[in-house]
């Protein structure tokens, strides 16, 4: 496959991963947390690397999730035990984990072949050179290969666990007067969200991971109500703007993910503003006014 | 050792700016972001902060120099349009504040990073150091830096000071603010001008990306030890300015070491103090409370089960055996055993080979206790019209709880004289 197809299969699939669990903190109302958590794995990714030596293991994934599951707890106690305001508790819990993380970075960062603004906004263009074998056979993009595979791992499990989360998200107090566990639920997605931010974070970064989280989720919310429908066009504005993003960024010889953000946002304004015209005409048709109207207002 | 001679001595001018101005910046964002901590909108300047790096790229773009001057003009033209937008957004119909909040920090941060690598592939002359606002370096200050970034910090801290009294009735009681003719909308517009002025002073020293949490983390902390605004203002502003001098520090001694993470860890340290042990909200003082408050309830209960059991056989120095204390409390033994040794404690039983018996202190608890549940008992079913069923299960907690005074009140109100000492009809009754 050549680069240029690579990268913009691996934009999409990015925002597919990140879109599918967005669409639920969406409609939580949990989308900071999604942030908190994405910064949040870094002390985890860093120490498995400095343990590991070694991209991808299984370890990392499983120290990341660790350290993005530990914020939550950490978000959790503050709140609950220290009595602190929620907000405030998100942001020093993940402040924190993510100033560990560059700390640990920049002290080994001969060991370690990341360095802090590759955190922020990874480097996607390197990624269909980093090719991964298969008994002496070339496979193509290493990327390519392990976001397929967690795509494929969480739209299964969304798939399956859909009535759970959907219940859990709209509807609290009945999934718990009916048995389901909310704070599974809870955890689940915040392992989820740790998982998609330490496979895509080589590739672009927090900061995407957090913007495809929010945004395509967000603008599908403007146009539908309805859960499937939502998911359904979360992917295609996380798709679209992965592509169009991607020639922008050609275009202006810039940072392809940083680009894809932008695009993502300006589909969302876009949708809007659309949304907002739409609404106008509808209330006032024509926009004419009756001539008492018009005397009363003077 | 040496280092830090050299470093706190400040004989050279150059460290002396920089500590200066880091001390500034430091306590002027703490002293701002009081106010967004106790208005709950911790997490805005998280998304000012992020915001400021498209403005700084763009700055950069135009005038084509790194002067700080107008890096920071830039900075604060773009987080006020991300304050705009995040307004704008949070208003329309199915958008939420944290929505908002994310999308606009995102998309802005996006927008400064296509800008920042656009500039170090194109041909615009020397831009290194840029990269510095996104991670904070210190080290790396200049002496005009220094002015610069100090002086704004300063021209903040001053506004914000001698404003303190109008920002305060702005952010907690709007109505009484309007009706005194206070410009709100004029003040709230300063408000938040001060707070995009007070981050856009720390982005060269500690970094946009985390610049956010030393308005948050020492506001957060100062909570914990005060409650009142003027308090609250002084601690963190002596958190921040320390925290500031200190990242400076670790800053000039290693460096490659960023300073906003280094902030970011020395701020969070203290913070952990003031939760666990800060006098009255710190979490070892809340826990000592709720423990002195949990033996006395368990104390009290022993003395009322053996008053009671004295009550029927008319006795109240009677010895109880321990395993029929334990049947009528329906308590596990350790549980028991730590009443037991509570309740001695406090002089309340005496103990004889697995027995025990009351004191005539520990009758008079009994008794006070007692009564109280047994008056609670009368006053829900007459008063408050509960069915008997349930008056019992309220009156176990609330026993420990009523003071003299209440239990007069209630008394008074049930017409009962005042030598009136319920027995326990109802208690049997309902049991």
């Amino acid at each position: 496959m050549n680069p240029e197809a690579t990268i913009i299969l691996i934009g999409i699939l990015v925002s597919w991963t990140c879109g599918l669990l967005g669409v639920f903190l969406v409609v939580r109302r949990m989308s900071m947390l999604g942030d908190a958590i994405s910064h949040a794995v870094l002390p985890g990714i860093v120490l498995s690397y400095l343990f590991m030596g070694e991209r991808n293991s299984i370890l990392l994934m499983a120290g990341a999730a660790l350290s993005g599951v530990l914020v939550t707890v950490l978000i959790e106690t503050l709140t609950r035990k220290a009595r602190m305001q929620e907000q405030a508790s998100v942001g020093i819990s993940f402040t924190l984990f993510f100033a560990i993380g560059i700390i640990l970075v920049s002290l080994y960062s001969g060991n370690v072949d990341i360095d802090a603004d590759c955190v922020l906004y990874g480097e996607i263009a390197m990624t269909p050179f980093d090719k991964w074998s298969w008994m002496q056979r070339d496979m193509g993009s290493r990327h390519l290969a392990v976001l397929t595979g967690v795509l494929m791992v969480l739209g299964a499990a969304i798939f399956m666990g859909y009535k759970g989360l959907m219940v859990t998200s709209f509807n609290a107090e009945f999934a718990l007067a009916s048995g389901v566990a909310a704070a599974a639920w809870h955890y689940v997605l915040m392992s989820g969200v740790a998982l998609v931010t330490v496979v895509s974070f080589e590739a672009v970064g927090a900061i995407l991971v957090v913007g495809f989280l929010a945004i395509p989720p967000a603008t599908a919310w403007i146009w539908t109500k309805r859960l499937p429908n939502m998911i359904l066009l979360t992917l295609l504005f996380g798709a679209l703007s992965a592509v169009s993003g991607f020639y922008v960024a050609r275009l202006l010889d810039s940072s392809i993910s940083a680009s894809m953000t932008v695009v993502a946002l300006l589909i969302f304004l876009f949708s809007l503003l659309l949304q907002k015209v739409k609404q106008k005409r509808v209330l006032d048709p024509g926009r004419q006014r009756s001539p008492h109207q018009v005397f009363y207002k003077r | 050792m040496s280092t830090f001679l050299e470093f706190f001595s400040l004989t050279d001018p150059n460290i002396r700016a920089v500590v200066l101005s880091c001390m500034l910046l430091g306590g002027t964002a703490s002293v701002v972001g009081v106010f967004g901590f106790l208005r709950k909108k911790s997490l805005v300047g998280e998304a000012v902060a992020h915001s400021m790096l498209p403005g700084i790229g763009m700055a950069f773009l135009i005038s084509g120099t790194r002067e700080p001057a107008i890096l920071v003009l830039g900075a604060v033209v773009s987080g006020w349009l991300s304050i705009v937008l995040m307004d704008w957004i949070s208003r329309q119909k199915p958008m939420k504040p944290d929505l908002s909040m994310a999308i606009t920090l995102t998309g802005f941060f996006g927008l400064g990073v296509m800008l920042l690598t656009h500039i170090q592939r194109g041909q615009y002359g020397d831009h290194s150091g840029l990269d510095h606002y996104i991670f904070g370096n210190a080290a790396a200050m200049t002496q005009t830096d220094a002015v610069t970034f100090g002086g704004l910090a300063l021209f903040v801290l001053i506004v914000q000071l001698m404003a303190l009294k109008e920002f305060t009735l702005v952010s907690f009681n709007r109505d009484f603010a309007v009706a005194n003719g206070l410009p709100t909308r004029a003040l709230d517009i300063l408000l938040n001008s001060l707070n995009i002025l007070a981050i856009a002073a720390g982005i060269k020293a500690v970094g946009l990306v985390l610049m956010a949490s030393l308005l948050l983390i020492p506001a957060a902390a100062s909570r914990f030890w005060s409650k009142r605004m003027k308090q609250m203002v002084v601690l963190s502003a002596f958190f921040g300015a320390l925290s500031g001098v200190l990242g400076c520090f670790i800053s000039f001694l290693s460096k490659g070491m960023p300073t906003g993470p280094v902030i970011v860890v020395v701020l969070v340290t203290t913070t952990a103090v003031g939760i666990l042990f800060a006098p009255v909200r710190g979490m070892y003082a809340r826990h000592r409370r709720s423990r002195s408050r949990a033996n006395r309830m368990l104390a009290e209960n022993l003395a009322k089960v053996l008053y009671q059991k004295g009550e029927k056989a008319g006795n109240f120095e009677l010895y109880v055996e321990l395993g029929a204390l334990r049947q009528s409390l329906n308590i596990s033994r350790k549980t028991l055993l730590r009443s037991v040794r509570l309740a001695m404690a406090r002089g309340w039983l005496i103990p004889k080979m697995g027995e025990v018996r009351l004191t005539v202190n520990g009758a008079k608890v009994g008794h006070k206790v007692n009564r109280l549940h047994r008056l609670w008992e009368i006053y829900m079913a007459r008063k408050a019209g509960t069915p008997l069923k349930y008056v019992h299960q309220t009156a176990e907690v609330i026993e420990h709880l009523l003071t003299p005074e209440i239990a007069d009140e209630m008394r008074r109100e049930l017409g009962l004289c005042e030598s009136f000492d319920p027995k326990s009809e109802i208690h049997q009754r309902s049991a």
